[in-house]
Parts: structure tokens; C-alpha cells; sequence
């Protein structure tokens, strides 16, 4: 039997050809598939990078219906680690990308792994200024300011 | 490109819930929109997600954070002391009692002039006034009814009637108001009993007088207080026969199930330590979560205990029987484990208190350290002060 393919489309334009039990861990694919089926789906805020790397992430967390086994013979542990290992290789900017779309396309799973590689990196940080190194944010605060909310937050240790 | 401040509120509350309470600090002082965003989103919801244990304790007349890394318990190179600060905040004022309930702490001022309320999460305190006095026979817990409006329980305990319990009063923390109840029943809970609160109710270990064939026999069990009817409800049993010698200590594994601590001296010397399977007002079944018997324990009074369900633990606190210093005692922090795992670490010493008579100083006159079940924080605010009214009603 051969496997019914569907065809997303990044923001550049370019188009990729998808097994759709590998898109469909996409809610929002999912939905679209049945409403708009044999269309090709335009993913206009997803660049092609992003696109390519959540598509690598689908394939690998596919499980399959029809008894092969062969996709999904991946144990969790494995999967797991698997997972630890798809993160750690992104940087940081595209980690927020791959968050947002993540969240845009309704993937729980990888939601799941990219908030807690955000977070794993926050922890990670000794201080404040640590923090906004690594995320890139301003600091609108006063030295007053950060010594008045060390001083309050000094507790739980 | 995406930046962290570009993300939906909903995704950064998502990733707080994930962050660890050590890092509240930094990420509060971050940026103006991440401190905001902490106070609503708790980060590190989950306890369970924890390498070690966070919490509070009362040792000598102060409240103390407590850091305790149960990690290195089975390899001793490992193994790191407790770490154990004074909380500032309240360090102006002497606290002979302490009660937690789902990240915010009730605490009992030593002169009882008044409590305590706080949020160590959002750095929020809240001063309650007594209806009239506070008494020092009385018990303090803190709890929720069904819509979740807090409300603190005083029990009216007279230790001249072996702390039966007299009456309460409840104050509503959102009405700000006290309202009486005179629902006096044959139930005694002893001085040194703290409540526990699970899902907003609160459950004591109290005795029950029962006459049988013309003597009193007080038998011990768990009763609870229902915050949403703000009556206390039917006596629950405990796992063990009542014996005089029983010494009981109640606590709770993550603010979910009750545990309680069973030592009998006459009995044979083991501790043991029974967790509830099931626990709602009208209803307990139990299991046995650790039976440690071991000449050791002939050196432990124990004073309060926590319960570390994932390393299979009990830590014990309380003044070591053993070694007295001239000043007060030395504190300990005793660890229990299975396969007669036992060991003991000093958590400092504490100081007497009063005078010194020709047979030296009470044991009463030294501050017993109690330490709380695991923190878990909470962004319930802390209503500001109001002028307290006075609402009597007769049950």
C-alpha cells in the first residue's frame, strides 16, 4: 500500500513531500488535511529551516497503525535520549523558533521538549546577567531596582 | 528570528512552570516583564521535579528555610549538610509556631499578640489581629473552603483541661472577620500536635475519650476540619492500636497524603511510619511506608518529620537526648531509611530560655525545632490589611 504523501510549504516558498501520518502529529495539520484534502498546505510564517528540522522531529516520533513496526521500533528510552540530543544540537535563536512553531502547529510533544531545553537553560544560568546574555534581553531595570528584588527573593534559598 | 521576549505570555509561563525555584531570584531580575510574569506563574510547580528538599522549619523562636539534598544518602562522599537560613523578612519578630498550607505559611507569634501570614513566593505578609487574646493553650491551622477562600481555624485548647478541645473560631482571610463556634466535644489534642493541611482541609492527631465499663480510655485517631462547612468531621482511625505509650506525630508526603509517625518505647523498640492510601474527611485507608528498628532510636525524641517518598526516607527532627550542652541542646536532623539506614546530622544548637533553677533548666524551656513538609510555592495573594470586625455566631 502506498503511503498517502501531503506537501507543506515554507515561508521561502520551498516544498516539502510529508508521509501525512507524519504531519498529522500536527493538530493543526491534522485539521487542515481533512478539510483541505490534496492541497498543498502554505505555512507562511515557518522558515524552510525550521520547517525541515520539525518534519525531522515528526519522523522520528511517528508511530505507526498498520503493524509494520519498523518506524516506530524505537523504545522510549531511546526516544528520549533522542530527544535530549535533537535540542542540545539547536542554538538558541532557532530553539525559539522551533518553540513558536511548535506551538503554532500544536506538535505537544515537541512543545514539551523545547520548553523544558528553554528552561534547563535558564537553570543553567548563575545570574540575571547570565540570563539576558544568553536570551538577548534588555535590562530595564535600575541597579536599585535588582538589588531590592535580590533582597525580596532571597528566599525559598 | 524569535527572542524570548517575543514569545506569547502563555509559552514563558509554560517554560517558568519548568524553571527551579533556585533560580527565582535571577529570573525575577531579569527583566520588568519576567518579574511580573513569575508572580502570576509559579515556577517549578512541581515538588516532585525536585532534586532536593525545600522548606521551612521554626528553630529557636525563628523561621528557617531549609535546603536538604537527599541525593547523597546512599553514597556517603556525597553526602552534603543541610543548609539552613533565617528568613529575614521575619527575623524582627519571635515565631512559636508555624503552619504551612499549599505554599503559604501561618505562623504564631511567641507573645501571641498576633499571626503571621506569609507568601514566601511573592514576599507578601499579612498581619491578623486576635477577635479579643490569643491564648497559648490554643492551635492554629490554616485552610480553604471549596471557592478557595482561605481561612485560618483557632482552636481554644485549655491545658489546665489536658488540652480538650473548648471551642473554635474561624477568620475568613477575604471578609477579615472572625466568627465564633461553641462546638465542645470530648476530643483532646496535645500541646506539642501541629494540624496538617491536605487539599485545604486540616487533620490533627487527637484523642477521643470513650468510657468503657466505667474507666475513660482515650483512644487516638485523625480528626479533620472541613473548612467549606467549617465543622470538624468524623473521627477517622488510625492503623495501630491506642496504647499510653504511643508516641504519634503526624505530617504529610507532597501536601497529598497524610503520614504519620508511630513510636512505642514499651512495645519493643521500632519507629514505624504509615502513609494513607485514601484520605478524604470521611474516609482513610493506610499503608506501611517504613518500619525501622534499630537501637539507634533509643536516641531520638522525635519532634517533627518529613517524608521523602522517591529516596524511600524519613528525616526526624528534633534536640538530641544525648548530647546536652550547658547553654541548651544540640538540634539534629535524623535520616531513616530502609535496611536499617540511620544517620544524623546537626542542624545547631538551641539555647534555653528563662531562668535556671537549682535542678537546672525544663526541657520546656527550650524551643522545639519543627520543620514542615516539602515547599511548594504559590501566587495566592495575601489580601491587604483590613480593620478586623467581630462576627459571633452560635453553633
Amino acid at each position: 500500500m502506498s503511503k498517502k504523501m501531503i506537501v507543506l510549504k515554507s515561508s521561502e516558498g520551498v516544498s516539502f513531500v510529508v508521509e501525512e501520518a507524519v504531519a498529522r502529529q500536527s493538530k493543526i495539520i491534522s485539521f487542515l488535511v481533512e478539510e483541505f484534502p490534496d492541497r498543498e498546505l502554505p505555512l507562511t510564517n515557518m522558515t524552510s529551516e525550521i520547517l525541515r528540522k520539525t518534519i525531522e522531529y515528526c519522523k522520528k516520533h511517528v508511530v505507526e497503525d498498520d503493524g509494520g513496526g519498523d518506524s516506530s521500533s524505537s523504545s522510549s528510552g531511546d526516544l528520549k535520549e533522542w530527544d535530549v540530543k535533537f535540542v542540545a544540537e539547536i542554538d538558541q535563536p532557532r530553539l525559539m523558533d522551533l518553540l513558536m512553531a511548535a506551538n503554532y502547529l500544536d506538535i505537544p510533544s515537541l512543545l514539551d521538549v523545547t520548553c523544558q531545553k528553554v528552561a534547563d537553560t535558564i537553570a543553567a544560568c548563575n545570574d540575571e546577567k547570565e540570563i539576558r546574555a544568553t536570551f538577548n534581553i534588555e535590562n530595564d531595570f535600575t541597579e536599585e531596582e535588582v538589588e531590592a528584588i535580590r533582597m525580596e527573593n532571597q528566599y525559598p534559598i | 528570528m524569535t527572542t524570548m521576549s517575543d514569545l506569547p505570555q502563555d509559552l514563558t509561563k509554560e517554560i517558568f512552570s519548568r524553571v527551579p525555584l533556585t533560580s527565582l531570584s535571577a529570573v525575577r531580575s531579569t527583566c520588568k516583564s519576567w518579574n511580573s510574569i513569575s508572580k502570576s506563574q509559579v515556577l517549578c510547580e512541581s515538588a516532585a521535579r525536585r532534586k532536593q528538599f525545600l522548606g521551612f522549619m521554626m528553630k529557636d523562636f525563628s523561621v528557617c528555610s531549609m535546603k536538604f539534598d537527599l541525593q547523597g544518602i546512599q553514597n556517603e562522599a556525597d553526602f552534603v549538610d543541610p543548609s539552613i537560613k533565617q528568613v529575614s523578612v521575619l527575623d524582627q519578630v519571635e515565631i512559636s509556631q508555624i503552619f504551612q498550607c499549599e505554599g503559604l505559611l501561618l505562623c504564631v507569634t511567641r507573645d501571641k499578640s498576633r499571626l503571621l501570614m506569609w507568601n514566601p513566593y511573592l514576599g507578601q505578609t499579612r498581619c491578623i489581629q486576635p477577635r479579643n487574646t490569643f491564648l497559648s493553650g490554643d492551635q492554629y491551622a490554616l485552610g480553604y473552603d471549596k471557592n478557595r477562600k482561605h481561612k485560618i481555624l483557632r482552636i481554644l485548647g485549655d491545658c489546665k483541661s489536658g488540652y480538650m478541645v473548648l471551642g473554635y473560631e474561624i477568620f475568613d482571610l477575604s471578609a477579615n472577620t472572625w466568627k465564633v463556634s461553641n462546638d465542645n466535644r470530648d476530643w483532646q489534642i496535645d500541646h506539642y500536635q501541629r494540624g496538617v493541611s491536605l487539599k485545604g482541609h486540616t487533620y490533627f492527631l487527637a484523642k477521643e475519650k470513650i468510657r468503657i465499663g466505667g474507666t475513660n480510655n482515650n483512644i487516638d485517631c485523625i480528626l479533620s476540619f472541613d473548612f467549606t462547612t467549617e465543622r470538624f468531621r468524623k473521627l477517622l482511625p488510625l492503623p495501630f492500636k491506642s496504647h499510653y505509650s504511643n508516641k504519634l506525630l503526624l505530617s504529610c508526603v507532597r501536601e497529598e497524603q497524610l503520614a504519620v509517625l508511630h513510636y512505642n518505647w514499651v512495645m519493643g523498640q521500632a519507629l514505624e511510619i504509615w502513609v494513607t492510601k485514601k484520605i478524604d474527611p470521611g474516609e482513610v485507608s493506610w499503608s506501611k511506608f517504613l518500619r525501622f528498628t534499630s537501637s539507634c532510636i533509643g536516641h531520638i525524641i522525635p519532634g517533627s518529620f518529613f517524608v521523602d517518598e522517591e529516596k524511600k526516607v524519613v528525616v526526624v527532627v528534633d534536640q538530641d537526648y544525648n548530647r546536652r550542652i550547658v547553654t541548651g541542646r544540640n538540634q539534629s536532623a535524623h535520616i531513616l531509611g530502609p535496611d536499617r539506614y540511620f544517620k544524623s546530622v546537626n542542624i545547631g544548637e538551641t539555647r534555653y530560655i528563662g531562668k535556671r533553677s537549682k535542678h537546672g533548666y525544663m526541657i520546656s524551656e527550650l524551643c522545639r525545632p519543627r520543620v514542615c513538609s516539602s515547599y511548594v510555592p504559590s501566587s495566592v495573594q495575601l489580601q491587604t490589611n483590613q480593620p478586623v470586625k467581630s462576627e459571633e455566631s452560635e453553633n
